[in-house]
């Protein structure tokens, strides 16, 4: 089911938001504490750097290493610093069929995009609705599809439908809406009507969006009690933090300072630390947008009412 | 520290002498000077206080890093009762500013009580329910201030009487029954009625008297409030969660409209039904009140949350 982070804010060691807090993205991969599976398909991230050359272009690495085993990605974060991050723990069925392999790694980020997409969820039957949706897509980007994943789908249907300013999080929040109104058609005309977790964090260095959106929520297989646990007892979650700056206060990983202030934001599939009361629960059926362009971050959270 | 009469604490009011009794043995009393805390935002919790004198400032760390004061806690007031149920951590930092006593009960104590099926233990939890209940309308409250009248018509007629699935089978698995015996599932199904119901469709309306409540089996249910503006969605509740249980059991009209957002498949017991569950006779009536508790608990964290994101960011709809 996977576990994502995003940042965007004054730039922060790279270590202090993978490895140090006490449910650190690295740790979610082995031990979330919202989620009733493990997260060991693999690790990917972005992360931007303005004082780097062509900072519009951010390290990239993904790995199907377990992160917590790998040293590169622990000497790499103690090391780099980033005003932007997006990245993803990938969390994939225990069996030889679950698409395991280095090119089904998040985040996506087809050549000549603006936006990278992680995605966490997981969208039952896609197979049944990939076709109907393929025709949907830009044939220059259904070309860049490297991977089996649902995931990849939904990243190159969003970018086919993005229209007007790329840079404006506005757009990408409108494009999110038409990809779900998009999979809401193909799913219903193949009669599936199953549980499916549609949430996606982007970024393309300057703002983020993070969309929180539940097919069909609670309605579990009922040919399995499986199902029940994976996708139907609570909303699969979305969470955020802001404030003037990130860093370890007062015993905790949290933000601090000025409390009016939007100068640094954390979006997560769950919170990064135990102890939860430093973080807010977007709502269902919304979206978050980080627009990053001006002086302070502007933040909205936008109903996704489709 | 000494044995209290457990009857001085308004929330044991109208228990008999044998239950207060009882509630004394697993209480102590708890004397703390002005100045002290009495704990920390994020601190693990295990007890609750039930304050009988003294005054303590209440203080919430807001995320981001502001601080809010909360109105100070006195005589009467109860601090921490989500501890009782659940692992849970301080949502806030308590510290005396007015010497405290307090009657101090721990989680292990009241579940040692509820796993003897002590009558005592169903009051308590009952007690409790409509404490947490009380509390999550307050925070609705504030989330939405002004509510208007809700002109859509609840169709029983359109309701499908039973589930297009092996509905037994699933009851089990979710959060609700999740401490049942199988004897305690059929008790409850056996006083409810079967429903499944299209999306869309209205379950309750907003403003309706107290009834009885419903239990989500399959699908989701989301509870919405009508504004002049349109309406307002407050949560949404998938399988197991407990719906329309507030005005049942604080006996006041409904606070909200529900309407089943996907398909959604529903247990529905009648008032008469959640009165038989206050029988303490009933095994099935402690394992109802304490996965409604933990349900209420869930609701009230999240509103919370809510309420601090609504105020924190300007929502455009």
């Amino acid at each position: 089911m996977c576990r994502v982070l995003a940042y965007r804010g004054p730039p922060v060691s790279l270590d202090e938001l993978l490895y140090r807090p006490d449910s650190s993205l690295v740790r979610q991969s082995y031990d979330p504490q919202q989620l009733h599976m493990v997260n060991l398909g693999g690790f990917g991230m972005m992360a931007w750097d303005a004082t780097t050359p062509d900072p519009a272009c951010p390290w990239t690495y993904r790995t199907t290493s377990l992160p917590m085993f790998d040293p590169n990605l622990e000497a790499l974060a103690r090391k780099a610093r980033t005003s932007c991050l997006l990245a993803h723990v990938r969390g994939i069925p225990l069996r030889a069929d679950a698409g395991f392999g280095p090119h089904n790694l998040h985040p996506f980020h087809f050549p000549g995009q603006r936006w990278a997409m992680a995605h966490n969820g997981d969208l039952a039957g896609h197979r049944r609705v990939r076709y109907a949706i393929l025709e949907q897509v830009r044939p220059d980007l259904r070309e860049q599809i490297a991977g089996s994943t649902d995931s990849e789908l939904v990243y190159a249907l969003l970018l086919s439908l993005l229209d007007g300013d790329q840079s404006d999080p506005a757009t990408v929040v409108a494009a999110a809406a038409g990809v779900v109104s998009a999979l809401r058609a193909a799913r219903r005309e193949q009669g599936i009507e199953q549980s499916s977790a549609l949430n996606l964090f982007l970024s393309d260095g300057v703002s983020l969006v993070a969309v929180r959106y539940t097919l069909d929520f609670g309605c579990y297989a009922t040919d399995s009690l499986q199902a029940v646990h994976a996708t139907a007892n609570s909303y699969l979650s979305l969470w955020y933090t802001v404030g003037e700056q990130y860093g370890f206060t007062d015993d905790e990983w949290q933000m601090s300072g000025n409390p009016n202030a939007t100068d640094a934001v954390l979006l997560a599939s769950e919170p990064l630390t135990r102890n939860v009361t430093g973080w807010i629960e977007a709502p269902e059926y919304s979206a978050l947008a980080v627009d990053g362009r001006g002086d302070t971050l502007c933040i909205r959270s936008v109903e996704l009412d489709v | 520290m000494s044995s209290p009469p457990a009857g001085l604490h308004p929330f044991f009011h109208g228990l008999s002498e044998e239950n207060q009794a009882l509630l004394a043995r697993v209480t102590q009393r708890l004397q703390v000077p002005a100045g002290q805390f009495l704990f920390r935002q994020g601190d693990p919790a295990d007890t609750a206080l039930f304050i009988e004198c003294g005054r303590i400032e209440l203080d919430v760390r807001l995320p981001g890093g502001g601080h809010l004061a909360l109105p100070a806690s006195g005589a009467g007031s109860v601090l921490g009762e989500l501890a009782l149920v659940e692992r849970h951590r301080r949502s806030a930092t308590a510290r005396v500013v007015e010497a405290m006593q307090a009657l101090e009960m721990h989680r292990d104590d009241l579940r040692a009580l509820c796993a003897v099926r002590h009558p005592a233990s169903l009051s308590m939890l009952r007690r409790l329910a409509r404490l947490v209940a009380a509390r999550l309308c307050e925070v609705n409250a504030k989330r939405v201030p002004q509510r208007s009248a809700d002109t859509r018509v609840v169709c029983r007629a359109a309701w499908q009487p039973g589930a297009p699935f092996d509905l037994r089978r699933f009851l089990p698995v979710l959060p609700l029954f999740a401490n049942f015996s199988p004897a305690e599932i059929e008790a409850v199904l056996g006083a409810a009625d079967v429903w499944t119901i299209g999306a869309a469709q209205p379950i309750a309306l907003y403003d309706d008297p107290p009834g009885g409540c419903f239990v989500v089996v399959r699908g989701a249910v989301e509870a919405v409030a009508p504004t002049p503006h349109g309406a307002r969605r407050l949560a949404v509740f998938g399988p197991g969660a407990p719906v329309g249980i507030l005005s049942a059991l604080l006996a006041r009209p409904r606070s909200a409209t529900w309407v089943a957002r996907e398909r959604a498949t529903v247990l529905e017991l009648p008032a008469q039904a959640l009165a038989a569950l206050r029988d303490p006779g009933q095994r099935a009536s402690f394992r109802f009140y304490e996965a409604v508790l933990r349900a209420l608990i869930h609701r009230l964290e999240q509103a919370t949350r809510a309420l601090t994101g609504e105020r924190r960011l300007q929502p455009v709809v």
